[in-house]
């Protein structure tokens, strides 16, 4: 198989048909024929995994549902874990507030395909406290302290333009 | 399809690769974005102020949650203040226009704040979002909701919805713009927004607490077991045990301050709420009606639901007047009606609907327009009143279309429903009602469905007084018996004149600290909203008079909404959208609404299938024993003391008459012969109170068995159980007797029947109306009771 079999979805939009038929084909083999479940997701199943937030609701070109890449590796992984015995239920709590990332990684390892890491954010995720300053009694602003050099600074110049009646 | 399987794969039981995905499950204690909601509520003098607490937290990994909650609140509420709460930081959210509080939210999130955007889809379902939660933290978001309690029977009503059900949404799939998971259809173009998904297991706690204020008795629920504490001038009441976002919250109690009152009023000195009492009960007279009985048998309808359906229509159809005509439609994916137009009322056409009402079963789709429609369609003859009895569980999505298909027909009669679920569509089946000049009666599968059909029927049609307003009120509302109305009254006048078709009074408003004037607006727009529902070309001219309302009492409408924005700390990394799904309504049936067919698969209705397979089995009309079979249960409780007779003073005298009823029991049962097992399988099995299966045993013509003994015994039978033609939820068997009976006054035990319950009804002890029961039984020699008993 070649390493790029599920990678190469990454970018694509499919219709519903589409989607049913990428999925079959990364999970031929991979969930057990005497599992309690049908090894390979229909429509139906796709549709009924949506309603249970399982899988995401594709963007609508009109009235023509588009699914992505997200879409794809949750149907994946929901019947890989269903092979494995676990409960639709299971899933459900499972795969909630998963990234795409996390849960394409998942699945891939399981299928036994390597997917390149997609590219590393810009920036780390990070929480940055941002400062209040008052600069006139009921104004107050909120400034970044990682994009503006000097806030104290810029606190004065911005109380004194507001003193000035606004003509700096 | 090609396969890509290869031999170098692992086989599909190694666990090799599988790690990430099993630490997926394995990993998560606390998966979904909402972990708790705490509901605190306040009622005093007929208003609640409820403060609801949605827990939101984001799952550890490496994005911030955006969380989407779609939920419920009470349709007649008034969204007043809402406040996002991160740790020690409160923020107190701005009510803007709509689109406005949607900019500001979409201009949060991507600078990374936290945030709060509330917005109302229905009367009843909101949204609430938040964005940017890191990654392991919470959140909390305040709701504040003001409204005025139902008033039914002389009890208050607080019903608190917890859930959105899966509604039935009709129509071709048009796009899908919101959050939830049903796409947006031609029929209701917000479908994607009232839909959330169904969560499939687990729930999430609800902590419910509600403080009454004032002297109260009578303290019950229907859905919860309750723990009730009596403390400084009040009750605290909340569900013992673990609650969960599966049921409404159904409280009901008396505050024993509706005797002898007219009106009572409220004010907070800009608006005045005036509760008005229906006039003291008097006997009907009414017209004789055309009554269009329309059951909701749709899948959602499975279980205990279909189950309460069919008893409800059974009461509601024995409950018909001589005299009367009527008309049975069941409706699920299509409509089948017992027969094609009106049916008279006669003891065959009885028992046949009977056998139709206990063949019908549920499944199918929920197309409530075509039925509606049906049952409003032609003209009513003068001299006629034509009343509709809608009882669903409410679940469609397409309300506005309904809502004004009642309104465009309402000349031709008038709409009541019965609402039986335990997460009912409550704002659907009061529109109807509102619009169509009828009451809402909202039940449980678990209430006795009897008794509520009971005290419809003495509403039923016939308003104790018409047109009753005051100056300065809003609107002019009918009275119907044991429904007084709240009529809103801008200003805080000293004293409010009430008048009205067979009503006069005035009243004096006490002074109560619930901000009345904002419930007062929240009445005005839903007013709006139903003219904007009516009449959709309005609209334009309609949205700016809301918008005013809403913006100058800070209320949440289809126009404004609430935003809060936490601007201390900004997000930067990806984030991950999670819609919380719901639970599935308790008692409902995972087949009925685990994978709603698509719309376009709409299956004719099956229901009374299994009708047809049984009259060409049994071609001849019922025995008229099967009368008799239910009456011989209703002695049986009585001497077994199985069900509990109904709370009536009469109850206390039931040992003392054991043998009176005893002989009674033996006259019935004289007259039964078996009945058909299979008859009795397919039949409606008659419960509830011991009245209401006698009453199921009366013939159409308001005779039991067209014997003046055994009517006369009955009739008694009633009196000593607490129903007179005034009083008790009997109401209409004993009016119905008791017109039998005055055709057959010369008959001594008529005469004395009748004067025993002339009696009862000036207040008569039920040692003294025992007293005419000894009389009766013992009486007038040669007489057909006297016989049987003796025999």
């Amino acid at each position: 198989m070649s390493t790029s079999s599920l990678h190469r979805y990454r970018d694509q939009a499919f219709s519903l048909a589409e989607l049913v038929q990428a999925s079959c084909e990364l999970l031929a083999g991979h969930v057990p024929t005497d599992a309690r479940v049908s090894p390979q997701p229909d429509a139906r199943t796709v549709r009924y995994y949506q309603t249970l937030g399982i899988v995401d609701r594709p963007e609508m070109t009109g009235r023509r549902a588009r699914y992505g890449f997200r879409q794809l590796v949750q149907v994946v992984a929901t019947k890989l874990l269903q092979g494995r015995g676990y409960s639709l239920a299971q899933v459900q709590t499972a795969l909630s507030g998963r990234t795409t990332d996390q849960i394409s990684a998942a699945a891939a390892s399981a299928l036994g395909v390597s997917l390149p890491p997609s590219p590393p954010p810009a920036k780390p995720a990070v929480v940055r406290p941002l400062v209040a300053a008052e600069l006139a009694p009921g104004i107050t602003v909120t400034i970044d302290p990682a994009r503006v050099a000097d806030v104290d600074d810029l606190v004065r110049r911005l109380s004194a333009v507001l003193a000035s009646g606004g003509s700096s | 399809m090609t396969s890509l399987i290869s031999p170098t794969l692992p086989a599909p039981h190694d666990d090799r690769g599988f790690g990430g995905l099993i630490a997926l499950v394995e990993g998560v204690e606390h998966p979904l974005p909402l972990r708790e909601v705490t509901v605190r509520g306040h009622i005093t003098g007929g208003f609640a102020r409820t403060v609801i607490e949605q827990h939101f937290a984001a799952p550890e990994g490496t994005a911030a949650l955006e969380a989407v909650h779609i939920f419920p609140l009470p349709p007649d509420g008034a969204v007043t203040e809402v406040e996002l709460i991160a740790g020690d930081v409160v923020v107190r959210a701005e009510c803007h226009e709509r689109k406005a509080a949607e900019q500001v939210f979409e201009k949060a999130r991507e600078s990374g704040h936290r945030a709060a955007l509330l917005t109302a889809e229905r009367a009843d379902v909101h949204t609430l979002r938040v964005t940017n939660l890191p990654p392991g933290e919470a959140i909390q978001v305040r709701i504040v909701v003001i409204e005025a309690l139902d008033n039914v029977d002389g009890r208050f009503q607080w019903r608190f919805p917890t859930v959105v059900a899966p509604r039935f949404m009709p129509g071709n799939p048009t796009g899908h713009a919101g959050p939830g998971v049903a796409p947006d259809t031609t029929h209701v173009p917000d479908a994607s927004r009232i839909s959330p998904p169904l969560r499939l297991k687990g729930g999430t706690t609800l902590d419910l607490e509600v403080r009454v204020e004032g002297p109260v008795s009578e303290v019950a629920s229907s859905l919860h077991a309750l723990t009730v504490g009596f403390g400084e001038g009040g009750v605290r009441v909340s569900p013992s045990g673990d609650a969960s976002l599966d049921r409404d919250f159904v409280l009901a109690f008396s505050t024993g301050d509706a005797e002898q009152v007219a009106a009572r009023a409220w004010t907070d000195g800009k608006a005045t709420a005036v509760l008005v009492e229906p006039p003291t009960l008097r006997i009907p007279e009414a017209l004789p009606r055309d009554a269009v009985f329309i059951v909701d048998v749709s899948g959602s309808m499975g279980g205990q639901k279909i189950e309460a359906a069919r008893r409800a229509l059974v009461a509601a159809l024995h409950g018909l007047m001589p005299g009367d005509r009527f008309q049975l439609i069941a409706f699920s994916s299509g409509m089948t009606a017992f027969r094609a137009g009106w049916t008279e009322l006669t003891d065959q056409t009885l028992a046949a609907g009977d056998r139709w009402i206990a063949s019908l079963r549920a499944s199918g789709g929920t197309v409530m327009l075509p039925p509606i429609q049906a049952a409003l369609d032609g003209a009513t003859p003068p001299g006629r009143l034509r009343t509709v009895l809608f009882i669903t569980d409410g679940q469609a999505g397409n309300e506005a279309e309904l809502v004004a298909a009642v309104h465009n027909r309402r000349a031709e009669g008038r709409f009541f429903t019965l609402g039986i679920d335990t997460a009912v569509n409550a704002s659907l089946l009061k529109r109807l009602a509102r619009v169509g000049g009828g009451v809402a009666e909202l039940a449980t599968p678990d209430d006795n469905i009897e008794s509520i059909v009971a005290r419809l029927e003495a509403r039923f049609g016939s308003p104790m007084a018409l047109n009753v307003t005051a100056p300065g009120a809003l609107e002019a509302s009918d009275l119907f018996a044991g429904r007084p109305a709240l009529l809103w009254v801008d200003g805080a006048p000293e004293s409010v004149e009430l008048t009205g078709e067979g009503f006069a009074a005035t009243v004096t408003p006490k002074a109560t600290q619930m901000p009345l004037a904002a419930l007062l607006a929240r009445h005005q727009i839903a007013m709006l909203e139903d003219q904007i529902a009516l009449q959709p070309w309005t609209e334009e001219a309609t949205r700016p008079r809301i918008i005013e309302l809403a913006l100058a009492h800070t209320l949440a409408s289809r126009f404004t909404a609430f935003v809060a924005v936490e601007r201390s700390s900004a997000w930067e990394g990806d984030r991950v959208a999670v819609t919380q799904p719901a639970e599935l309504p308790h008692q409902w049936q995972a087949m009925s609404a685990g994978a709603p067919p698509p719309p376009m698969a709409m299956r004719a209705a099956a229901a009374p299938s299994r009708k047809r397979r049984k009259m060409a089995m049994r071609p001849s009309a019922p025995p008229p024993e099967m009368l008799d079979e239910s009456s011989l249960d209703m002695m049986m409780d009585l001497e077994m003391g199985g069900a509990p007779p109904a709370p009536s003073p009469a109850s206390n005298a039931r040992s003392g008459i054991g043998a009176l009823f005893g002989k009674v029991a033996e006259a019935f049962s004289g007259r039964s012969e078996s009945v058909e097992a299979e008859e009795a399988e397919e039949s409606v099995a008659p419960t509830g109170d011991p009245a209401s299966r006698l009453a199921r045993t009366q013939s159409a013509d308001g005779s039991f068995g067209q014997d003046v003994a055994r009517t006369a015994a009955a009739l008694l039978a009633l009196v000593l159980l607490g129903h007179t033609r005034r009083a008790g939820v009997r109401r209409r068997t004993v009016l119905k007797a008791a017109r039998w009976l005055e055709g057959h006054r010369e008959d001594p035990l008529a005469a004395l029947a009748l004067e025993a319950l002339a009696e009862a009804e000036r207040g008569a002890t039920p040692a003294r109306v025992e007293g005419w029961a000894r009389l009766l039984s013992a009486g007038a020699e040669g007489h057909a009771l006297s016989q049987a008993v003796d025999a």
